[in-house]
């Protein structure tokens, strides 16, 4: 295919050359090429369908079931998402999920922008933040849930030893209830960061110095360009960022609650899905907990899709069209 | 952590027919599947060396009495039996040189560990034996984990029904299926205090007697937190290393019946934690975390609470399986006596943790012929009894076994062999009430401790929650 538009024909010149025969010389570009993509993409497709599709609707087909894991499924239809409606749990472990959100996405979001900032600038002492800053990723969320457990010891821990240095007597983080959720968030933002940041970073590199520039020159100072500039600029990246961090919140809480505070004290880091494994593997309530799922499900297309009207909005009335 | 998912339409019928042909590469270039190996995902094992040895001194004619099993034998149990158990699964790898033994950690957490279980058991990863719990046990025999033994048993090659103390035994015959046996013993447990010594004399208070009061028992804790000024506690809510902090059923269950209640009577069907004679054995189990006995409820369920074994409590009720705990960390600063009375009485709890096969193991041979020996003469419980960890649960081994005559401490040997006679078994609650049991004792301790409900609104609370759960528990 290389060689041929190497020598020079257009493909539509080759269509109508072919086209008399039925397709011929272009015809079978065409295929090669979609058979080409087909096959890249085809394993992605394949696992996809696999560990995705087929599960997700398996997930949503136990919901009308009652199962235990070891004996056989029993048809309950609609029994386990009227139990949804009349189970206080579901209220209160949803109203966490959204309380992990409307804490954690936005701080995640500033501080990551800011942290991108300050990488992507040519301060002093920037080097070690460039490497720290991946540090979250590399450390699995289990082990990540045992240090911070520790540093929020109320009488050993690092937080507590940092707050008395001003003159602060720290809680028992993880036992308070009052507490805990806001102290797990704390650890869900810096385990969400990294990948916030490299994401700022590629979209800071985006920015052309040219306007810096022309606003130094105009006589605006560092912050105004920030806010100005800086931030306008990337308004498709935190577009992104959104959307991301609020399916980050929903779901991360489940990994650090169990690990942390195994959704206490009295429940109040229990999750959506938090709750949902609990139900599934503590109760073996495998139907119900497939239908608490699929709440969740819903309740994270609504505001996912909330996410995205907001955003483009903003990006409308800011006049981006990136 | 969540991922966005980037891909937003389908493939078309071609691709699809064209993905399918890629199936093959692309299982080819990935990598092997999860779960294939053993042992499990959040198991660690500890896998014995072979060394050459004799036959073992079974009294049964299993593979295991010629020395000769051969194959592999996977025994699971959480921490505290894993410690227990490593000279105990040395010594059968080194009578059966050919026997591949392995040791598996199972986490600490109840709830984690069935969870284990179930998982390895869907994957066809059962260990060939597993801890078994009194409490537990009707769960796990709802959920067809383990082996019935009765069969067993009527082999007659070796280890038979009346091997055992029967108290003991009971808590492994299901309550739905009382023909079966799912588990065996591994020690006659009962509660007693374990007192350290150093911190009483640090504190300047009197040793516990066999006699004393509930109230004097109160008392002494509190004196001793006041010494330790925060380096130290009098008494300890739970065992060490129990988490969410709570109280245990070994304790609360003889403190109701002290007031005359129960914690579930299986002819109504009902549990009696919430009565208001049940409150009042309530108020006296929570009372140390309320006066300063025990440290606040932060602190306990923090990553690095106090411990006994840590030498942070001048007492613990606790059971003999924790003693070569209790000795690694304080050494011989300790001693034990019987429980306080209450109403006249001694509060004893009473139990064990045993031993099962999994019902879906390919190497049951091994495992009944590990059983045989594990409880010969010159097996694993004597080892284990040599360790100071168990009684032996035999009517021989509770009333003159070798545990009586080992080297202080304990000193008051006296107080174990009047505790298992007092000591009551918890009784099985149905399905799963037994983890709504423990969950609405947690949430009434919690709500206490953090919230400032009186101990009669939140322990009244709880009983409603298992009252609900029994309806429906199978």
């Amino acid at each position: 295919m290389v060689e041929r538009l190497e020598a020079g024909t257009r493909p539509d010149e080759r269509a109508v050359a072919g086209g008399r025969r039925g397709g011929g010389r272009p015809n079978r570009q065409k295929r090669a090429n979609r058979l080409a993509a087909l096959i890249l993409i085809g394993p992605n497709a394949v696992a996809y369908l696999l560990f995705i599709v087929v599960p997700a609707v398996t997930g949503a087909a136990l919901g009308f079931f009652s199962w235990d894991l070891f004996t056989t499924p029993r048809w309950v239809g609609l029994t386990n998402y009227r139990q949804l409606l009349h189970d206080p749990m579901v209220a209160s472990s949803l109203g966490h999920s959204l309380e992990f959100v409307v804490l954690g996405v936005v701080p995640t979001m500033l501080i990551g922008f800011m942290f991108a900032v300050l990488v992507n600038s040519q301060l002093r002492g920037m080097g070690p933040l460039r490497v720290l800053y991946f540090l979250p990723l590399v450390i699995s969320t289990a082990v990540a849930g045992v240090l911070w457990s520790a540093m929020f010891s109320p009488d050993t821990g690092l937080v507590n030893r940092v707050l008395s240095l001003v003159g602060i007597n720290g809680p028992a983080w993880l036992a308070n209830t009052t507490w805990a959720l806001p102290a797990l968030t704390v650890v869900i933002i810096w385990l969400s960061l990294p990948l916030v940041i490299i994401l700022y970073l590629a979209g800071l590199q985006r920015v052309p110095a040219q306007m810096y520039e022309a606003a130094q020159l105009d006589g605006a100072g560092p912050w105004v360009r920030l806010w100005a500039i800086t931030w306008p600029a990337v308004a498709s990246t935190t577009a992104l960022v959104v959307v991301l961090e609020v399916l980050q919140y929903l779901g991360a809480p489940f990994e650090v609650a169990l690990i942390m505070t195994d959704g206490g004290p009295l429940n109040v880091t229990t999750s959506m899905s938090l709750y949902a494994y609990k139900v599934a593997f503590q109760q073996s309530n495998i139907g119900y907990a497939a239908a608490l799922s699929m709440l969740q499900f819903l309740v994270l297309l609504v505001l996912v899709g909330i996410s995205w009207v907001v955003v483009r909005r903003r990006r409308r009335r800011q006049g981006v069209t990136r | 952590m969540t991922r966005l998912d980037t891909t937003r339409s389908g493939p078309t019928r071609r691709a699809l027919l064209t993905g399918t042909a890629a199936l093959g590469l692309a299982a080819a270039g990935c990598g092997s599947s999860s779960g294939g190996a053993a042992p499990s995902a959040g198991a660690t094992s500890t896998t014995s060396g072979s060394t050459g040895g004799s036959s073992p001194g079974a009294a049964s004619s299993t593979g295991g009495s010629s020395g000769g099993a051969t194959g592999t034998l996977v025994i699971e149990g959480q921490p505290f039996l894993v410690t227990n158990f490593k000279a105990v699964v040395a010594a059968y790898q080194k009578l059966n040189p050919k026997l591949k033994c392995t040791l598996l950690t199972a986490p600490a957490t109840t709830s984690d560990y069935l969870q284990q279980l179930a998982t390895q058991r869907i994957g066809g990863q059962s260990p060939d034996i597993f801890e078994n719990d009194d409490v537990l046990s009707d769960e796990i025999s709802a959920s067809g984990f383990p082996e019935d033994l009765v069969p067993w048993f009527d082999k007659k090659q070796g280890l038979t029904r009346s091997s055992f103390s029967q108290q003991f035994l009971n808590s492994y015959v299901p309550r739905i299926s009382p023909k079966l046996v799912t588990g065996l013993p591994v020690s006659a447990d009962s509660t007693v205090i374990f007192y350290n010594t150093k911190l009483f004399k640090a504190a300047g208070v009197s040793f516990p007697k066999d006699t004393w009061t509930y109230a004097e028992f109160l008392a002494t804790a509190k004196k001793i937190s006041a010494a330790g000024k925060g380096k130290y506690w009098g008494v300890s809510l739970e065992t060490d290393g129990s988490t969410p902090p709570s109280i245990w059923q070994a304790q609360y269950q003889p403190m109701l019946k002290a007031f005359g209640t129960y914690v579930y009577d299986p002819a109504t069907n009902t549990t009696g934690i919430g009565t208001p004679a049940a409150i009042k054995g309530w108020t006296l189990l929570i009372q140390p975390l309320l006066d300063g006995s025990t440290p606040s409820y932060g602190v306990i369920s923090g990553a690095n609470g106090p411990t006994f074994a840590g030498g942070q409590y001048g007492m613990q009720i606790s059971v003999r399986a924790l003693i070569p705990g209790y000795k690694a960390g304080i050494g011989n600063d300790w001693d034990v006596a019987q429980m306080p009375t209450v109403n006249g009485m001694h509060p004893v709890g009473g139990g064990s943790y045993g031993l099962s096969i999994s019902s879906t193991s390919k190497n049951k041979d091994n495992a009944w012929a590990f059983l045989n020996w594990f409880y010969s003469n010159s097996g694993g419980v004597k080892l284990l009894e040599d360790s100071y960890a168990v009684v032996p649960p035999t009517i021989q081994g509770i009333d003159s076994g070798a545990w009586r005559t080992l080297p202080a401490p304990p000193q008051n040997v006296g107080a174990f062999s009047a505790a298992i006679k007092d000591a009551l078994i918890a009784p099985q609650l149905p399905g799963k009430a037994q983890a709504a049991l423990d969950d609405a004792v947690v949430m009434a301790v919690q709500q206490v401790a953090l919230k400032g409900v009186s101990v009669a609104d939140a322990f009244t609370a709880a009983g409603q929650t298992v009252n609900a759960a029994l309806k429906t528990a199978k």
